[in-house]
């Protein structure tokens, strides 16, 4: 006989479909709020003409210029790049600023300068720095994404525990071995909910870098809907955005769970 | 022509004429600029399938500026697919061409008078290579159905200040310049008088007979057709839409005949 009987906790069957319903809803309202003219479809287009032009756009590419595909690879190729460069700088400069007096002393009166401004202000700067190619694009999305690492990380430092780095010094470890085996380890927690952060700044600026000399993208696809006055592709655009960040999100949220194993929050 | 496609919107009188204030401009130096009048009915246009071909153009596509480099190309035997096009916004076209990038750049007011302090010469607009391209008056259908007599003193309030325009010409440039700083648009007293001059207005007696469909075709609707037309070659508009906007089924004169019963 066994010391203890696992417990099965059986979600009810509504709670399982409330989300399912939920959904419905909203899309079901949405149609009719557009099909019976309380909203203009000229201002929001229905989500049958959205899911129309959605499946169109796998072989058309008229009216913006390329298949849907096609744009989201760019974008993905675009926030990626600007993801990955805001993580492999921001993460490592707020960790060293979170611990290192000379790092935060140097870096912090820039970083706070720099912060408030929307990458969008950075738009005509980045033409005479780097052109209007892919590099212009991934500087706008790498700002947007640089800051939530930059914050993040340094608060992951700063909440390890006192009583830790007391019995680390007693022990006799140096500065560096400290912020290395205590302290990182310490704001990893933070560090993934940086990456989730930043994805998100990331492709929230999609659409801002995506004005610079852009001829496909699914930002360059929301522009090209408002210039067409086509609000179907303004959603769709959206909606692809949104879904491409969330699936990413999913797998970032996966890898986390993962490394943070074990680890107590 | 969007206005009548999606908004359900009139098109029911002329702001004034952009045709020479939507131009491509190349650098001084730019080969472009050794052939001119290659297609002799467009003698003041620049350039040949040579020098163009492959060119790299900042312009801002579906907009006034796209159909002046698209009629550029056509005058010269050229398409949008025979040259590269960036596509951004009039800002940062300016900021671009600037720093080297593209070998020609298309620009409308006021943008394209920076580019002619710069030293950029125009290679073409709308004018020089045979097109016509106005700003218009719309309004919505529903309310303009509704209410004719209140479209018809809007206008006539309009064209109180088009009489005045074309009474006083560039006299006008102060205060011009006044309104478009209050406006958020600095421009010297100078500049302001060139923005006068090269955009001429209409009255409402010359208005009338551009509307006028009663022996054919109007040339308010001639216009719109190559609007619709280069759209539809595009494929910024569906085939569908195209057919539909070349019955000119939104524009009319009938508001504009009603400003002279209206007090």
């Amino acid at each position: 006989m066994t010391a203890y009987r696992e417990v099965v906790v059986r979600t009810p069957l509504a709670l399982k479909i409330l989300p399912i319903v939920s959904v419905a809803t909203f899309f079901i309202a949405w149609e009719i709020v557009v099909r019976t003219g309380v909203v203009p479809d000229t201002m929001l287009a229905a989500p049958t003409t959205v899911t129309q032009l959605l499946f169109d756009k796998f072989t058309n590419v008229d009216p913006d210029g390329a298949l849907l595909h096609q744009h989201a690879w760019v974008s993905i190729q675009e926030a990626f790049g600007g993801y990955f460069l805001a993580l492999a700088v921001g993460l490592p400069l707020g960790l060293a600023m979170g611990w290192f007096n000379v790092a935060e002393g140097l870096a912090r009166p820039i970083f706070e300068i720099i912060r408030p401004i929307p990458p969008v202000a950075w738009i005509p700067l980045t033409i005479f720095w780097f052109g209007i190619g892919l590099p212009g694009k991934i500087f706008i999305i790498w700002l947007g994404g640089l800051v939530p690492c930059v914050i993040n990380a340094y608060v992951g430092v700063k909440m390890t525990n006192p009583t830790l780095i007391q019995m680390a010094r007693t022990y006799g470890a140096s500065d560096w071995q400290i912020f290395r085996q205590l302290c990182i380890p310490s704001a990893l927690p933070m560090v993934f909910g940086a990456l989730q952060i930043a994805l998100a700044c990331c492709w929230t600026n999609l659409v801002a870098a995506e004005l610079l000399a852009a001829d496909a993208g699914l930002g360059f696809m929301i522009t090209m809907g408002r210039r067409l006055a086509m609000p179907e592709m303004v959603v769709l655009g959206m909606f692809m955005v949104g879904l491409t960040g969330a699936f990413i999100g999913v797998i970032i949220d996966r890898v986390e769970k993962r490394l943070l194993a074990g680890i107590r929050r | 022509m969007f206005g009548a496609l999606r908004q359900n919107a009139y098109l029911i009188a002329i702001a004034n004429d952009e045709s020479v204030t939507n131009a491509v401009l190349v650098r001084p130096d730019s080969p472009i600029l050794k052939t001119k009048g290659f297609n002799p009915k467009h003698p003041d246009v620049f350039g040949s399938p040579e020098s163009v071909k492959g060119k790299t153009i900042l312009a801002t596509t579906i907009s006034s500026g796209h159909y002046a480099m698209s009629l550029w190309l056509k005058s010269l035997g050229l398409t949008d697919k025979d040259v590269t096009i960036k596509n951004m916004d009039p800002a940062q076209c300016v900021a671009a061409f600037e720093k080297g990038i593209g070998d020609a750049v298309v620009l409308w007011a006021p943008q394209m008078y920076n580019g002619l302090k710069k030293g950029w010469k125009v290679a073409s607009d709308v004018k020089t290579a045979g097109g016509f391209v106005p700003i218009v008056l719309i309004g919505d259908k529903e309310y303009c159905d509704k209410n004719p007599e209140e479209v018809a003193r809007f206008l006539k309030v309009y064209f109180q200040g088009i009489d005045a325009l074309r009474a006083e010409g560039v006299k006008l440039a102060p205060e011009y310049a006044r309104f478009l700083k209050w406006a958020g648009l600095n421009m010297t007293e100078e500049e302001a008088k060139m923005d006068l001059e090269l955009h001429p207005v209409f009255t409402l007696q010359e208005q009338l007979k551009m509307f006028d469909a009663s022996t054919g075709e109007s040339q308010v609707q001639a216009w719109q057709k190559d609007l619709v037309k280069f759209f539809t070659e595009l494929g910024k508009l569906k085939p569908a839409e195209g057919e539909k906007l070349l019955t000119g089924y939104y524009i009319t004169d009938k508001f504009l005949k009603l400003v002279p019963t209206v007090k």
